[in-house]
């Protein structure tokens, strides 16, 4: 009730002071200018780099063009053909299963490790510092370093070899049954610890008295995770999530240095099949359409976890 | 928003536009420049410009080198540009969407048909620089498919040079019975040594009784899959897998990889084209390698080498300079021997011959250059580069066990595309 009366007075006081002064059209203006200058450099170099390319790809995506002669319009004929030519489909289904699997191995690792290291354990800085190092390293380096151990005569091989195992020792990247989940293998490996950070921050915001209480009740570790912990960490599963669904959908350099979207196509993705398509084969309006197909799948897989998370903030 | 605020919005936007259409600055008249592959430390390249700024005294010779990947990507985008570079590196023939028929196909480059060198390029590779009756590229070097090995390695196990394909099987299985391979190998996508076996065996399988199978296949009649040397050749290369020629694991072996195991000497010999020398030596210049021809046939009168121009240098129809781009080339051909001995390369236009030739640790090669049992390097006829990826793809699944090989060709030619893209 009283800051309501403040606050009544304060507009008055406010009104009374722009009759005062009867800068009332122009210095609103101007202020509202302010903000405009301050965003236009920053616009300016967006457009240059984001926003105008992406408006010409958009217009390619319904052209046919090769890069050399003028574009022919052939409306939704390039994303047609997409859906038609025999390798579409199977890069599509490659994408999604990569997508999938790498979303549900990485939140599940990364929470694991989260869990693990939240305890007071001595060396936990160390653990923490060393899981998280794989995440700053650039992902084709690690993605070469992996190619190299994963070689018909590399170190994993000769490893097996030498517990005896020699019968599991195989070319990964080189069958198709192996090459997919070593790339997912990969990518786990190196952004698990990146997703333990988001998680640690989301179990250090559970209050400690919540989970006494619940000890005190009687609750295990099991019924303790899954009615205390798993709840209170819904905000940072989201963003987990999210986070590695743009990440699975957009993939890129992994797959270019560990297998070249090979062995015969079997790992190519949405990411290496437009860059295929458009520099190597030279069919930049096909390239467009499906880099405009790959855009409207993420957003709509990021439109779905903002949904997510407006729901549990609400 | 206000009037003035929705004004400096569209400025935002427009600057980068304006921007972008100022960069295009004119080039002088007396500049020549030249987009190229960074080459190694005896790159003839640079001998060339050198020489012809000190031959023509006021002119600018600028030369821009990338490495091979991005300089292939970049060709298209700077082809459409409004200035393109006066002289281009590429790939004669085929093969590529920035190869050298494909551009020209496109009408982008310049007719060379007049200059000196044109009339001299072998007969065999008018197909691959021109359309018969003009020429769209100089074709600078030459390449051959051969079987690398080190001579002495061979004596030491006691084994000599195949001369039919059924010695080279007995090798096989002879070199893996004490534990090693013949050959070197890896079928990892876009780095795979397998479609030079391939190639190899093809010039035999194919070329010896249709010569002229590569123009036939462009010009849509005839098939892989209807070509009973194609299947042949996939037969055979399915033969050497099974007879232990290749590592059991080279499917998934680097390239890097399979050049160490030939160094080392656990893979006895290597085939790949005369530009791949380096590879194999594994960065040891000490070791003296030779080539021998791989017989694809048991008729030794029927085996074939595939050879063709290794790269190529074109003047874009829209170069600044295309009088000085065309002196540049003719200057470069009629010292290319001496230039082409900077890099240990051959020139593609033979000099005082009409015969193909082939660098001197590939001597073995030249009586079949010199009796015209040569098939082209085929991939340089192949209109896009999908049908050499399902190619290398199919033996890559033959090494695997995985494909019938008439799958293979079926699927050659349903990548096969009536135009370049």
């Amino acid at each position: 009730m009283v800051t309501s009366v403040r606050r009544r007075e304060a507009l008055r006081e406010a009104t009374a002071w722009v009759r005062r002064t009867g800068e009332t059209g122009r210095a609103a203006a101007s202020a509202r200018r302010v903000p405009w200058i301050f965003v236009a450099p920053a616009a300016a170099l967006c457009s240059a780099v984001l926003l105008i390319p992406s408006l010409l790809g958009a217009f390619y995506a319904f052209t046919e063009w090769d890069g050399l002669t003028a574009p022919k319009w052939v409306g939704l004929g390039n994303f047609a053909e997409f859906f038609t030519r025999p390798e579409g489909t199977g890069v599509l289904a490659h994408t999604l299963v990569i997508v999938v699997c790498y979303v549900v191995g990485v939140n599940a690792v990364g929470l694991g490790l989260a869990l693990g290291l939240e305890r007071a354990l001595r060396t936990r800085n160390v653990l923490r510092t060393l899981f998280f190092v794989p995440a700053v390293v650039s992902p084709l380096v690690v993605a070469y370093v992996w190619k190299f151990i994963l070689d018909t005569h590399g170190p994993l091989n000769t490893a097996l070899e030498a517990l005896g195992l020699g019968a599991v020792a195989q070319p990964w990247l080189a069958k198709p049954e192996t090459a997919l989940p070593a790339i997912i293998g990969v990518m786990v490996w190196q952004f698990s610890g990146y997703h333990m950070l988001i998680y640690l921050a989301g179990l250090q915001g559970i209050q400690a008295e919540t989970r006494e209480a619940a000890m005190v009740d009687g609750a295990g570790s099991w019924l303790l995770f899954r009615h205390i912990i798993l709840p209170q960490l819904r905000p940072a599963i989201t963003i987990g999530v999210a986070l590695s669904t743009i990440i699975s959908f957009t993939l890129f350099d992994q797959v270019m240095a560990l297998t070249g979207g090979g062995p015969s196509g079997k790992t190519e993705t949405l990411g290496t099949y437009v860059y295929k398509q458009a520099f190597v084969n030279g069919q930049y309006g096909y390239s467009a359409a499906v880099a405009l197909l790959l855009v409207g799948v993420v957003c709509v897989a990021a439109a779905g976890q903002l949904r997510a998370l407006r729901r549990e903030d609400s | 928003m206000s009037r003035g605020s929705r004004i400096l919005a569209c400025g935002a936007l427009l600057v980068p536009l304006l921007a972008a259409g100022c960069a295009n600055e004119a080039r002088d008249a007396d500049t020549l420049e030249i987009s190229t592959i960074s080459g190694g430390p005896n790159d003839p390249i640079d001998t060339v410009v050198r020489e012809f700024r000190a031959a023509n005294p006021g002119i600018t010779v600028t030369v821009k080198k990338v490495p091979f990947d991005q300089h292939l990507q970049g060709i298209r985008r700077r082809l459409s540009t409004g200035r393109p570079p006066d002289v281009v590196t590429t790939l004669p023939g085929y093969g590529e969407s920035s190869s050298s028929a494909s551009l020209a196909d496109k009408g982008l480059l310049l007719d060379l048909s007049a200059s000196p060198w044109s009339k001299e390029i072998l007969e065999a590779d008018r197909r691959i620089t021109g359309d018969g009756t003009r020429t769209f590229v100089y074709p600078v070097s030459s390449q051959a498919v051969g079987t690398f090995y080190d001579p002495k390695v061979l004596a030491r196990e006691g084994l000599s040079v195949p001369t039919t394909f059924s010695e080279v099987l007995t090798l096989c299985r002879t070199v893996a019975r004490k534990g090693k391979v013949a050959f070197a190998m890896t079928g990892q996508e876009g780095a795979g040594l397998t479609i030079f076996v391939g190639l190899a065996l093809a010039a035999s399988d194919v070329f010896a009784d249709d010569p002229r199978f590569g123009e036939r296949r462009l010009a849509g009649q005839a098939t892989f899959a209807g070509t009973a040397g194609w299947a042949r050749s996939m037969e055979h290369f399915q033969q050497m897998k099974d007879a232990g020629c290749f590592d059991k694991g080279a499917a998934g072996s680097s390239r890097e990889a399979a050049a160490q195991a030939f160094a080392k000497g656990e893979a006895l010999m290597a085939v790949g084209t005369t530009v791949t020398l380096q590879l194999f030596q594994a960065g040891d210049a000490n070791l003296k390698l030779k080539m021998f021809p791989f017989p694809g046939s048991d008729d030794p009168a029927k085996v074939r080498i595939p050879i063709g121009p290794a790269v190529g240098l074109v003047v874009p129809k829209k170069a600044g300079n295309p009088g000085l781009a065309k002196k540049f080339l003719d200057f470069y051909a009629a010292g290319r021997e001496r230039y082409a001995r900077l890099d240990a390369s051959v020139p593609a236009i033979p000099v005082r011959t009409n015969k193909p030739d082939v660098p001197d640790y590939a001597e073995a090669l030249r009586p079949y250059l010199q009796a015209g049992k040569t098939a082209p390097i085929m991939d340089q006829h192949w209109p896009n580069p999908e049908v050499h990826t399902q190619y290398a793809s199919g033996l890559t699944e033959i090494l695997l066990g995985k494909k019938d090989p008439g799958q293979t060709l079926k699927a050659m030619d349903a990548a096969w595309t009536e135009r370049a893209p």
